[in-house]
């Protein structure tokens, strides 16, 4: 195979041909992939509900510490499923690529992505391949789409005053990890990505599930723009305690340098979920004794509030507003 | 206009050292600051070290806070 | 004691304060910033005002050096900045405007990275675009120093260096304006020295402490002044960032500062002209001038006096009293500087103000 894409690879010729041969057939192979057909048949045995997600990536740095662009595309709908109560079943990923891509790079990508999937029990069964002129975009965007099943009677419920915010782990670490990258900051210390699949995670919590009544990952934007979000759904206040909140000293230590906050840094393998405050303890604990979840926290709770206001009891004793985060973070001086 | 931050130099090389930073290790430039040596805790800002710290202002301020705090007990 | 038991014995204590204004400006955009984010902002009593102040170097760096920056960009070029100046608009457009046209704009953390990228790319010419205080001021001069003793010619910076003193004169000079206190950047006295500071006391009978950033340190700050203003005695001045701020400040920054800019009259947006405010490079380094390299001259374009937030950072108003706060003028539709810059007093009071709560 060639050593770099050219526009050929997108052609539906020959070269396209070898790309998916000797990439995703290799990396993704599963029989209803490998039929070969313009779409995946497949069927669904049971009539619970179905969960349909959508998203496109498109992260610079390509490659980042604890993963790279092709583990964040299929953990992002696999976790997008799994937070809606659904087991992932069935994936697809669309590749579009800049012309010059270094195949060797395409490889490790697309066998991260398989590693994943084979991890998690998912298939990408269906698939895309673009190949644009070089300056026409920067590198690659993959877009996934993924279908779950709904298991253990899960639904969102309509969330109460008093019922209780959780966090299953350390927040900001994903994007701590790439702001490292992205900025080549001389830093040595202990930054992975959290990227991974939470499906595991909210499965073991199906015996409290009549107890959880949102579930929700704070990935872009952060924990604090995903609360945003919550807040103006549910129609009430969020308050939720500084002291509460799960943040790694290395995490805080390079917000500070760089001037960044970590309330608005990604998380890609936690999960916020609303719980109510009777079980809310019972859920921590569950969540706890889960691979990934030993620092999951209770960080607040929900009041009566009409105009969605979300807030921080700070450690000096008192209130600072978290909005939406308005625009992407960058470092500063000031 | 001048976010700073504490750190510990680790090691020396030249121009640059090693600074933790609350457990990160940190490459800043040791050229602004007269002297510097290992286990000195410096002011970071933009990757320079611009000042010394002498110690910690926690303790600094309690003895000055004192004397303003000294009827606080009474008004609680 | 925990800091924060002593933080509220403190906010405890400044409530006791019968004074019935106390207006204190905290200079610093840093420390406008830290104030909101720590929370003390919602502590403090309805009669403790505390005014913004100019010190956000993004806000105040003229509307004609951004337009000179997105000119510059017209050429080949790399264009270097800190993550604070991306979004601030000149006449019209911003540098994160630029982004979409591919070009090459890289932020970076340090003035020295400048010195990475110029090496890297030798057949580039790279332009450092920066603004900043006596805090940044050394380290760009250190940058300058190294790109000359390296020959890096391919290098050249384009800043807005300016200088404390003289606009604190000026705003200090109109009596009227009635500020009993003022919070002193901790991080520019750390360089320049606590005595930087003290004619603020001295020549204008204002009480002044030079505060850390750390809630305890500005809460400290604020219990002071307070304590100093109720008193009714001579205008006290005081260093309560001792640990980092010696009273004559770190003399080898300063020696290499001014082995490299000059200083010079500097245009404050929104404000104007301000004599001996700024710092320019000197004549052993004007050949690392990007405006003389590219040949611009940044009064070409239009300087507009007129920007509304210069109420703001001198203190006339409350950044909510501004009538454009929060309707026309959000951080995702900013109309002037001081929302679009992270430490602008209209974003950190947009961002953290609790208003809301009242």
């Amino acid at each position: 195979m060639k050593e770099q894409i050219s526009l050929s690879h997108g052609d539906g010729g020959k070269y396209t041909s070898i790309l998916i041969n000797e990439l995703f057939y290799k990396y993704f192979g599963n029989e209803i992939l490998l039929k070969g057909g313009d779409s995946a048949v497949f069927s669904i045995k049971s009539r619970r509900k179905l969960a349909f997600s959508t998203d496109s990536f498109v992260v610079k740095p390509l490659f980042f510490p604890g993963g790279d662009i092709g583990k964040l595309a299929v953990c992002g709908t696999i976790n997008d499923l799994s937070v809606s109560g659904a087991k992932p079943l069935y994936l697809s990923a669309g590749f579009i690529i800049e012309e010059g891509f270094s195949i060797s790079d395409l490889k490790d990508i697309v066998r991260s992505m398989g590693q994943i999937c084979k991890e998690t029990g998912t298939m990408i069964i269906a698939g895309d391949t673009k190949v644009v002129e070089k300056g026409d975009m920067d590198g690659l965007c993959i877009n996934t789409a993924g279908i779950g099943v709904v298991e253990n009677g899960y639904m969102p419920k309509k969330i109460k005053n008093g019922d209780r915010i959780i966090i299953t782990g350390s927040i900001a670490e994903h994007g701590t990890a790439i702001v490292l990258e992205r900025y080549k900051i001389k830093a040595l210390g202990a930054f992975v990505s959290d990227c991974a699949p939470v499906y595991n995670m909210i499965s073991s919590l199906a015996p409290f599930y009549k107890g959880i009544k949102l579930m929700r990952d704070p990935t872009r934007g952060g924990v604090a723009t995903a609360l945003n979000e919550i807040s103006a759904s549910a129609g009430k206040g969020i308050r939720i305690y500084e002291n509460a909140l799960p943040i790694r000293n290395e995490v805080n230590a390079v917000c500070s340098i760089l001037g960044l906050d970590p309330l608005y840094l990604a998380s890609e393998g936690r999960v916020i979920l609303v719980a109510d405050p009777d079980m809310s303890q019972e859920i921590l604990e569950c969540i706890r004794s889960c691979k990934d979840g030993e620092n999951s926290s209770i960080i607040g709770s929900f009041f009566d509030n009409s105009s969605s206001l979300v807030y921080m009891e700070t450690e000096a004793g008192g209130r600072r507003l978290l909005n939406t985060l308005e625009f992407p973070m960058l470092p500063r001086i000031c | 206009m001048c976010l700073a931050v504490p750190g510990i130099i680790v090691s020396i090389d030249r121009a640059w050292a090693q600074v933790d930073v609350i457990g990160v290790l940190n490459t800043v430039n040791i050229q602004l600051i007269d002297e510097p040596a290992v286990g000195d805790c410096v002011l970071i800002h933009a990757g320079c070290a611009i000042q010394k710290i002498s110690s910690d202002n926690f303790s600094f301020l309690s003895s000055i806070l004192s004397e303003f705090l000294i009827g606080a007990e009474k008004n609680e | 004691m925990n800091k924060a038991i002593l933080i509220k014995k403190i906010i405890n204590e400044i409530h006791q304060s019968s004074i019935e204004k106390l207006n204190i400006m905290e200079v610093c955009g840093t420390h406008t910033q830290a104030v909101s984010r720590s929370g003390i902002r919602s502590l403090l009593p309805p009669n403790l005002v505390l005014l913004s102040g100019p010190g956000c170097p993004v806000c105040v760096t003229d509307k004609s050096l951004i337009d000179a920056a997105v000119e510059i960009l017209k050429n080949d070029i790399i264009l270097a900045t800190f993550g604070d100046m991306v979004r601030v608009r000149g006449t019209l457009e911003s540098i994160s405007d630029q982004l979409h046209k591919r070009k090459n704009i890289f932020v970076i953390y340090s003035p020295l990275d400048c010195l990475e990228l110029a090496k890297d790319k030798p057949e580039r010419q790279v332009v450092f675009f920066t603004a900043g205080f006596e805090t940044t001021a050394p380290g760009i001069a250190l940058a300058v120093k190294l790109a000359h003793k390296e020959n890096l010619h391919n290098l050249s910076f384009l800043t807005s260096l300016k200088l404390m003193p003289p606009v604190l004169h000026s705003i200090l000079r109109e009596k009227q304006k009635k500020i009993h206190g003022l919070i002193c950047p901790g991080h520019v006295a750390a360089v320049m020295g606590a005595g930087y500071f003290r004619f603020v006391a001295g020549e204008y009978g204002i009480n002044a402490a030079v505060c850390g950033f750390e809630p305890l340190d500005i809460a400290s700050g604020l219990l002071f002044l307070t304590k100093k203003i109720s008193s009714s005695s001579e205008a006290a001045f005081a260093n309560l960032y001792e640990s980092c701020v010696r009273e004559e400040g770190n003399e080898t920054a300063r020696k290499i500062m001014m082995q490299v800019f000059d200083i010079a009259d500097g245009n404050w947006r929104g404000i104007g002209e301000i004599k001996e405010s700024a710092l320019v490079l000197n004549q052993n380094y004007c050949c690392f001038d990007a405006l003389k390299k590219f040949n611009i001259r940044p009064d070409k374009f239009a300087s507009d006096q007129h920007c509304n937030c210069s109420d703001v950072i001198l203190g006339n108003i409350m950044p909510y009293e501004c009538r454009l706060f929060g309707k026309a003028c959000t951080p995702q539709k900013p109309a002037g500087p001081c929302m679009i810059s992270s430490e602008g007093s209209c974003s950190a009071y947009y961002r953290y103000w609790e208003a809301s709560f009242k």
